[in-house]
């Protein structure tokens, strides 16, 4: 198993970065980091029919790893910078359409685990088995958390201010 | 595998989520992904084989450094080496001639008289060829006893002890007398 096989699934890899991280340029450096930690343990992968499993597992966790350091910063930033913070989330929101970063928050507000069924099943659109061998769930565990997922993107959609004034 | 518990994302949010992949994908598919991760693995290596560089040292060379570290420590706090003394020798007996009455100062030329000189015999000889240079360079303007001889060399202790009795004696001089001035 090689670097060059593992680029194979690397459309599938991006899609789990781009459902975790808040713009392409968040999504595209994670698939890269998603990368070199593959490419460092590489040596401890033992079966290689399990390479793809292997590599959606590294996904999520380097994924689940930007979103709390990217919080620890942020609350950093709110204690030191508030207004640097605000500017930072005001240039998130203009670069993407409105809704599509409110969807974004939803998912990324979502406990770990909630949202990474949802990720793997709305963006990697993986089947329930394959979420249930990447993150060593039941494919019922996994339905059960992919509804309640959806339903609290749902929820929070319906209750912010912005979706409360177009109706 | 669908079951009756399925509840599916509503339509809007699917499209948008569809509609975000799609443009992303596009892009995606158009960057050299493959070039930029070859890259990154290279840059990494390099690191890496960086790191490995410190690991090259032998072990040997690792303890050898830790016991000639370490055997220099012991060397350091087993054996304390005295500078030779900034005050001429004879400074004590001076002090105390020139004040008399203060107990510390007559102690203290009492001990200076009789405490040894704490430095090997050949830092102790190159000291006192320098004390006698500087001794025999300041011997024109000099005010000492004519019946003075010369001090032995003060432990650190002493001279911290002598610094702090200097000030107090200065301070009480100065508040006693407004016109004193040292020097």
């Amino acid at each position: 198993m090689t670097l060059e096989d593992l680029l194979v699934h690397r459309e599938g890899v991006f899609r789990v970065c781009l459902g975790f991280s808040r713009d392409y340029a968040e999504a595209e450096d994670l698939a890269q980091e998603v990368y070199l930690r593959a490419f460092r343990g590489l040596a401890g992968l033992k079966n290689p029919a399990t390479a793809r499993d292997w590599l959606f597992r590294i996904a999520r966790n380097a994924c689940l790893d930007h979103i709390k350091t990217a919080r620890k910063r942020r609350k950093l930033l709110v204690r030191f910078a508030p207004r640097a913070d605000a500017a930072d989330a005001l240039e998130a929101r203009q670069t993407l359409d409105p809704r599509l970063a409110l969807v974004k928050a939803a998912v990324r507000g979502l406990p770990p685990r909630l949202g990474e069924v949802f990720v793997l099943r709305e963006y990697a659109r993986l089947p329930y088995d394959e979420i249930g061998r990447t993150l060593g769930l039941r494919p019922g565990t996994v339905m059960s958390r992919l509804n309640r997922a959806r339903a609290a993107v749902a929820r929070t959609l319906q209750e912010s201010p912005h979706e409360k004034r177009e109706r | 595998m669908k079951s009756a518990k399925d509840k599916p994302l509503p339509e809007d949010v699917r499209r948008l989520i569809e509609a975000e992949e799609d443009a992303a994908l596009a892009r995606f598919r158009s960057d050299d992904f493959a070039g930029r991760v070859a890259k990154a693995v290279t840059a990494n290596g390099d690191r890496a084989s960086a790191r490995a560089g410190a690991h090259r040292i032998p072990r040997w060379a690792w303890a050898a450094a830790a016991v000639f570290g370490l055997a220099a420590i012991v060397a350091y706090l087993a054996f304390p080496k005295r500078g030779p003394s900034p005050f001429e020798p004879g400074t004590a007996r001076a002090a105390s001639v020139r004040l008399p009455g203060l107990d510390g100062l007559d102690a203290w030329a009492r001990d200076a008289a009789l405490e040894p000189a704490p430095l090997s015999p050949a830092a102790g000889g190159f000291a006192a060829v320098l004390a006698g240079l500087t001794t025999r360079a300041r011997a024109t303007d000099a005010v000492e006893p004519a019946s003075m001889a010369p001090a032995p060399r003060l432990g650190l202790e002493k001279l911290m002890e002598i610094l702090i009795r200097d000030r107090a004696v200065e301070k009480a001089l100065s508040l006693a007398s407004p016109k004193f001035k040292e020097g």
